[in-house]
């Protein structure tokens, strides 16, 4: 890892970002809370997912047919995430 | 009146159809979405909404623009209602102006459509067998193919 000019170590992208989830609608109803911490193997939304999974069984189904949003826009599997983003689980919507 | 709107209380559709009048259109419409009290057998009590809202408003905004883009609109104004809407209470009204009619038609059924596609608003029916979220399972993810 190269260290950049201000002399501060960049924060490692994976092992250890602890992050915060926001649920809503059925997948909230579904888990009992509207916040989860969760411990990603990778700091990722794909991470974010696996993460999930394990950490509360049977919401797969509803998760796959899910979108993340990180900082207020919906985002890709590979959109890094860390301590201070933002994260959302978007399930089907059914506004109107 | 704000032209994209999140609101907790009663929407007032003619205020908002009033607001995006212009003396460039020659078509003003109104659609209001409403609590139907069955669908199928189904009885409907009330609906409760709820949104991400931060990603709820940036969406609308962002289809709004889209839509005065592609469709060529004097104005445009979509307003929102979350918390409970009883049976025959407003829960979505979308209002636009254009030149000519077919323009206005045509971006109101598209608003609509994209809003139920892309904004992340929820809703859970309330009836004789308890309170259900509706998550559609035909839906294609919000936020488009490139989030799979």
């Amino acid at each position: 890892m190269s260290t950049p000019p201000d002399g501060q170590m960049k924060a490692p992208t994976n092992g250890s970002a602890v992050v915060q989830v926001q649920l809503f609608a059925g997948m909230a109803a579904e888990v009992g809370q509207r916040r989860l911490t969760l411990k990603p193997a990778t700091a990722t939304v794909a991470g974010v997912r696996s993460a999930l999974t394990a950490t509360v069984p049977g919401i797969g189904p509803l998760l796959v047919r899910s979108a993340v949003a990180v900082d207020g826009k919906y985002a890709g599997d590979e959109t890094p995430v860390g301590p201070d983003s933002e994260i959302a689980i978007i399930p089907p919507v059914s506004g109107g | 009146m704000p032209a994209v709107e999140l609101t907790q209380g009663p929407i007032d559709a003619a205020a908002l159809l009033a607001a995006i009048g212009s003396s460039a259109a020659g078509a003003n419409l109104l659609f209001t979405g409403t609590t139907r009290e069955s669908t199928g057998a189904t009885v409907t009590n009330w609906l409760d909404y709820e949104a991400y809202e931060p990603l709820a408003s940036s969406e609308l905004e962002r289809l709004r623009a889209e839509a005065i883009a592609r469709f060529g609109l004097a104005g445009c104004g979509i307003i929102h209602r979350l918390g409970r809407v009883a049976v025959g209470e407003t829960s979505v009204a979308v209002a636009v102006s254009a030149a000519h009619r077919r323009e206005a038609l045509a971006a109101a059924e598209w608003l609509l459509d994209e809003l139920k596609r892309q904004v992340p608003i929820w809703k859970r029916e309330a009836g004789p067998t308890g309170l259900n979220w509706v998550h559609p399972e035909t839906a294609s993810r919000p936020g488009g193919e490139d989030c799979r």
